[in-house]
């Protein structure tokens, strides 16, 4: 088995310092940054993903990877010269206002980073106009909006129009998410995506990314 | 047949017997939906309700700050939220949870240490108030008392740690959270067989394990992590225990069975849990309870969606008995008070057997 193939196993099966270990081998064997990011580390994380939405692993084997993947990030970062580590995007992330969960947020934060996107999290209790001025800085192609509670569902529902109303339409697309959050609310809401669950929001994300394209 | 009390129907229907109709309950009220109905008062908000159930509460602390603080004038209206039953709630409660502005947003515990500090005393007669509650027993007699809490060893657990060092620590230190549990689950036994010692004629034990689609955990760990702790709180209530959680636990239904366990709530449609399907596989040994849609369909004001709604679920799970009729999770402050009122009215009408 390729260091790189070791590298993968190690942080779909969650084993943080192994993925050190193999890190630093893969280093040595002078494979490049961004090839071990690739390769070993951003596709673990994406059969991670896969594997989390079909129910075979759950929530702490899932911790476990995500874990792994950001430790060895933290090791890799050195070597990625400035600022050329190669997203496959940017997303903002964000619980909407008068909700003060976080908990699914951060795991969908945790599976796009994992997968090569970069991520802008707003944190929770975020007003329309806090995810507009995001947008309107960070130019990303997508806007993640978090909702655990039924009654902040009115606030999704507003802050999407508002978005609207704002121009925000091809230029960057609208996933929504959360306990109860259901594809009619997001088709009624007018969002571009809805996203059942944090293993399945990036297939999600990267269709609603070539529709745009496209 | 003849009319039932409330207590008769629930009896029966926990024992497998035919009632003379489906019985009704909830799980929890939220104190916002409590000053929207019944003006601020429980007591009233359960009499237009007409529920078949009243529950025995067990009272927790936020630093020093009560439960039902929510209900208390001397909390400010800001600081409680809509979120849930813990308006006023703002720091780390006994059990190491934090909480802001009401809403759960993390847990503290660590170590040992922090197991010993968090694992509260039980202090028996402070939290059950047992004159007040054989008092109320006593005033309705014709009602079923059961003791309605949120307080089941493995959220506990797991809302104590907080959900992403939970993971890490169920997997790089299981014996941590072993020990852990067992100590919630020997606090829930007390309050559990002390609540039947008051009066209660069944446990409706909160517990989530499980959220949309998925458990936290494999059904296989949870089999083996859960089952012993919850047979320990079957065997020490002595009187039937209903466990409540939320979201798609159609997979831990055996484990639900092997614990010994009277029955099931939430049963959570938006889940994924059907209703049809679980009454097929188990109607015949878990009393099902719940599966009316709170989080849509009773926070609008199309009556006649509640009535679909009541008469799908009654189709499903009345046959033969062991149902009983409730919302999906609780009567949260999004509820719309006519949809409520609707559903319950409703199922009255038309459950009878």
């Amino acid at each position: 088995m390729s260091t790189l193939e070791q590298l993968y196993q190690s942080v779909l099966r969650g084993k943080t310092l192994e993925t050190k270990e193999y890190i630093q081998k893969a280093l040595e064997e002078n494979i490049l940054p961004q090839e071990i990011i690739s390769k070993g580390m951003n596709s673990a994380m994406e059969e991670v993903g896969l594997l989390f939405s079909r129910n075979e692993i759950f929530i702490p084997e899932m911790m476990v990877a995500a874990r792994a993947m950001k430790a060895g990030i933290e090791i890799l970062e050195p070597y990625i010269v400035g600022n050329s580590r190669e997203y496959e995007g940017k997303i903002v992330l964000g619980t909407i206002k008068d909700d003060l969960h976080d908990v699914g947020k951060n795991l969908v934060a945790m599976m796009f980073k994992g997968t090569g996107f970069e991520v802008v999290d707003l944190g929770v209790d975020v007003p329309k106009e806090k995810f507009l001025e995001s947008i309107q800085q960070e130019s990303p192609k997508l806007v993640g909006i978090s909702a655990l509670l039924t009654t902040v569902l009115p606030n999704v529902v507003e802050a999407i129009d508002f978005l609207r109303r704002s121009g925000v339409n091809e230029s960057c697309k609208i996933l929504v998410g959360g306990a109860p959050v259901t594809p009619e609310f997001a088709r009624d809401a007018k969002a571009d995506g809805y996203a059942p669950d944090a293993g399945s929001a990036i297939q999600i994300a990267r269709r609603v990314i070539e529709e745009r394209v496209e | 047949m003849s009319k039932m009390t409330s207590k008769e129907r629930v009896l029966a229907t926990l024992q497998g017997k035919i009632p003379d109709r489906v019985p009704i309950l909830t799980f929890g009220i939220d104190p916002k939906f409590i000053k929207k109905l019944g003006g601020g008062s429980l007591q009233k908000t359960l009499e237009v309700l007409g529920l078949d159930v009243y529950p025995i509460y067990c009272q927790n602390w936020c630093q020093g700050v009560p439960m039902s603080a929510a209900l208390s004038t001397e909390v400010a209206e800001e600081m409680q939220t809509s979120g849930g039953t813990f308006g006023g709630w703002d720091g780390i409660d006994e059990f190491g949870r934090i909480w802001r502005r009401g809403s759960y947003v993390g847990g503290v515990v660590r170590t040992d240490k922090d197991i010993e500090r968090y694992v509260p005393n039980v202090k028996l007669e402070e939290r059950m108030d047992p004159v007040r509650t054989r008092s109320i027993i006593n005033k309705h007699q014709n009602k079923a008392f059961s003791l309605t809490t949120h307080t089941g060893p493995f959220g506990l657990t797991m809302e104590s740690i907080g959900l992403e060092e939970f993971s890490y620590i169920y997997v790089d230190n299981r014996t941590f959270i072993e020990k852990l549990l067992w100590e919630r689950t020997k606090w829930f036994a007390e309050i559990a067989a002390y609540s039947t010692e008051l009066g209660a004629d069944f446990i409706l034990m909160g517990d989530d394990v499980a959220f949309k689609g998925r458990t936290f955990i494999s059904p296989n760990d949870f089999e083996q992590l859960m089952v012993p702790c919850y047979r320990y709180i079957v065997t020490r209530a002595g009187i039937p225990v209903i466990w409540h959680s939320d979201g798609y636990i159609t997979p831990l239904l055996n484990a639900a069975l092997e614990s010994g366990f009277a029955g099931v709530h939430s049963l959570e449609p938006t889940a994924g849990v059907d209703l049809g399907e679980v009454k097929k596989n188990y109607g015949d040994r878990l009393v099902l309870v719940g599966n009316v849609d709170c989080g849509e369909i009773l926070c609008q004001s199309d009556l006649e969606k509640v009535r679909q709604e009541v008469r799908r679920c009654i189709h499903q799970a009345k046959e033969g008995g062991r149902y009983i009729l409730s919302d999906s999770n609780s009567i949260h402050a999004g509820c719309h008070p006519k949809a409520v009122v609707e559903m319950f009215r409703y199922a009255r009408e038309i459950g009878g057997y």
